[in-house]
């Protein structure tokens, strides 16, 4: 029950009485997954030493729709989707929880910041990750949702930000990892879609809820850093989440999906296609 | 019962203990150059300490954290009717605790003379969290908030530099306000940050939903039933009536035509805020019938009725009012949503001692 400690590895010193606190609290497992979600920003691997060079990223994110920046709240229906859905978006959010830069030797660096994105509140869509240990990347994973030790009820800082991503515990608690919605066509009617994705039982009978997290190897993202600071901006196409490997038709599945699997399973890996770097640029 | 759900609330508090020793110092700072954090500064004894356990952080302004002294002294301005033309009228008159401080049963409030409003006066509770208010948003905060009623004309219609006189000649003010603020200077500035000091302490935590998600009691089969809808798709509440403060503190468009109101687009001028108006809690909910921003439902019945039939389709209505489909509630339904709201209601808070008239128990100069 101290796995999430893990996190802790490269805090540094004068935080060793709040290590000790968490193996403490390691047979209260929740104490203990909630002290994870405090020490956001260590890495999943050994940081850098005072002396080693060290790299920053600057994490940029932009929604689009196909190849137009997305515009939400729109009076009209301005998109179409591969299944002929005439829709508008009205919010996205969602959370990113882990970065991880990884090496062609199967090794990694990683950040477990929490990150709150909110397409319509352009102060959510950057950050930036620091002491990253010299050497190039081949690639970029992220984890677009709530990381499953810290997707329970509490597990998240009590900020109102987070209580607003609640995921009910009727439906297994903890937060919306994605939380995306807004009004579509139904022939002549108007309807609502949403992409809420969350904890789901795969089957009534389960005791386990499945944590449906998009965990995405951005492409073309290889990095390489010394003692310099990148920005790599990467963009959503939302219209992309709907179509590959399989279509989603809203008409199928509206807006009532956060106790179904199907569409979950579904989202995670259609999301996958809609991640691109757009550019890559040393500061 | 929730199973599980104390153990997380636990945590939840050893958490924001934690966080508040650990934070600024952050983690994976690694280089070990940088001067140990400062020693934090000494508790002022005179502080009022607002704390929810189990709900989110209260984030005070800075230039404003609450005292003993500033509360005690918001609160009387709060009640004193000095503070409209021709002494007629307090914040009181609108806001009473009896009635979860709305404005007793009324869809729309009386002004000082006699006129009447075009807003139905909303509950205080909770406020402690809120950024915006007023049912547009149109004050950033509740300080800069509670500038605006007393010269409102078709409210309290005074000049505050008149109140400030009124306030001044009164021996018992001055002392008050050095209590609060340093010094006997009385000015509009530090009598609304009183007043929304007073305003943050407004506090309701302890409804049987809270005794019930602390192991405490437990629900009827209704109860749980509504709650179970309440919080699941089934009547997909939630999204908008968030759990532990039943508000996001948002404002969306629910859907009321007759006449579509511009709402939040008084404010912002920005097309899709049309008909948006702030979330208000169901938190006691109970007591400030009639309801919505313009008081047109009376009963909430009425309400839980017109989220069933899925809102009018107004052009920026929330996708988490189901336009066309509606919800399907049966009346069996619709009664056990009611139950769980109602499990909402908190009357150690509508007859809190603290939060009452300091001058019907006599003080002077009324
Ligand atoms: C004449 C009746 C009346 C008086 C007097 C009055 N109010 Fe109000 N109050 C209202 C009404 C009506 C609204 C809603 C107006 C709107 O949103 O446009 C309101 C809104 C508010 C809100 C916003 C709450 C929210 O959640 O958005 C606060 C806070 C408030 N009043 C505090 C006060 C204070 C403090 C005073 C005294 C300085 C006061 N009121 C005096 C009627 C009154
Ligand atoms: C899209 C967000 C949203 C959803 C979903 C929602 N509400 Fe509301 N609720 C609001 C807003 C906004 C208001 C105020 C609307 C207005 O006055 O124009 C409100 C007002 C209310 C009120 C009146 C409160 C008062 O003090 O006047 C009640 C009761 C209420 N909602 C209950 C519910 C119930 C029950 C559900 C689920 C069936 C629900 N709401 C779903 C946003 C929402």
């Amino acid at each position: 029950m101290i796995a999430p400690c893990r996190f802790l590895g490269p805090c540094r010193a004068h935080l060793v009485p709040a290590v000790r606190t968490c193996i403490a609290l390691g047979a209260l497992s929740l104490g203990a997954l909630f002290l994870s979600a405090l020490f956001l920003g260590c890495g999943g691997d050994k940081g850098t030493t005072p002396d080693d060079p060290e790299g920053r990223l600057t994490l940029k994110f932009s929604y689009s729709i196909d190849d137009a920046p997305l515009v939400m709240n729109t009076a009209d229906y301005p998109y179409e989707n591969a299944a002929g859905n005439e829709y508008k978006v009205v919010g996205l959010k969602h959370y990113i929880t882990g970065v991880q830069l990884r090496r062609l030797n199967g090794t990694s660096f990683e950040s477990t910041d929490v990150h709150l994105l909110n397409a319509a509140d352009p102060t959510t869509l950057a950050f930036t990750i620091g002491q990253i240990p010299a050497g190039p990347y081949s690639s970029i994973q992220i984890l677009v949702g709530v990381d499953d030790t810290r997707n329970v009820e509490g597990g998240l800082p009590a900020t109102l930000d987070n209580f607003n991503m609640q995921w009910p515990r009727q439906l297994g608690g903890g937060y919306h990892n994605v939380m995306a919605e807004g009004r579509y066509k139904a022939g002549a009617a108007d309807s609502t879609w949403t992409v809420h994705l969350g904890k789901v039982k795969h089957d009534p009978n389960e005791t386990f809820y499945h944590n449906h997290v998009v965990e995405v190897i951005v492409p073309g993202s290889g990095i390489s850093f010394s003692d310099d600071s990148w920005e790599v901006s990467i963009d959503v196409n939302l219209n992309q989440w709907f179509v590959t490997p399989t279509v989603y038709d809203f008409a199928t599945y509206g807006s009532f999906i956060m106790d179904q699997h199907e569409p979950q399973e579904i989202l995670i890996a259609n999301a996958r296609d809609a991640f691109t770097v757009k550019s890559k640029v040393r500061l | 019962m929730i199973p599980g759900w104390s153990r997380s609330r636990l945590a939840t508090t050893i958490g924001s203990l934690t966080l508040a020793f650990t934070l600024g110092s952050g983690c994976g700072g690694g280089k070990g150059t940088e001067p140990p954090p400062p020693p934090p500064p000494p508790p002022n004894p005179d502080q009022v300490k607002l704390l929810v356990p189990g709900f989110p952080a209260i984030v005070q302004p800075s230039d404003n954290l609450a005292t003993h002294q500033g509360v005690a002294l918001g609160r009387r301005l709060f009640y004193d009717p000095r503070l409209s033309l021709n002494n007629s009228q307090s914040c009181g008159s609108c806001h009473a605790p009896a009635f979860a401080f709305s404005d007793h049963g009324r869809r729309f409030s009386l002004g000082a003379e006699g006129q009447v409003g075009d807003r139905n006066s909303p509950a205080l509770v909770n406020l402690a969290w809120s950024g915006n208010v007023f049912w547009n948003g149109r004050a950033e905060h509740i300080e800069a908030q509670a500038l605006q009623p007393v010269e409102n004309p078709i409210e309290m219609m005074e000049q505050w530099p008149r109140v400030v006189a009124k306030l001044a000649a009164d021996p018992a003010y001055p002392p008050l306000f050095r209590a609060a603020f340093g010094d006997d200077e009385v000015t509009a500035d530090r009598a609304v940050k009183a007043i929304a000091q007073f305003e943050r302490t407004l506090l309701s935590y302890n409804s049987k939903y809270d005794r019930i998600l602390r192991g405490e009691e437990s629900f009827t089969p209704g109860e749980e039933r509504g709650y179970n809808m309440f919080f699941t798709e089934k009547a997909d509440c939630f999204h908008c009536h968030v759990d532990y403060l039943f508000t996001d503190y948002g404002f969306h468009d629910v859907g009321l035509d007759n006449p579509p109101e511009r709402g939040r687009a008084e404010v912002t001028n920005r097309p899709e805020d049309i008909g948006r108006h702030k979330v208000p809690t169901l938190r006691n909910v109970v007591f400030s019938a009639p309801y919505m921003h313009d008081g047109r439902f009376a009963t909430l019945r009425d309400v839980i009725d017109h989220y069933n039939r899925g809102g009018a389709g107004t052009p920026n209505q929330s996708p988490f009012v189901h336009f066309g489909r509606g919800l399907n509630l049966t009346d069996q339904d619709k009664q056990d949503l009611l139950d769980f709201i109602l499990t909402l209601t908190d009357s150690s808070f509508v007859t809190n001692p603290a939060f009452q008239d300091p001058f019907v128990d006599g003080l002077p100069s009324r």
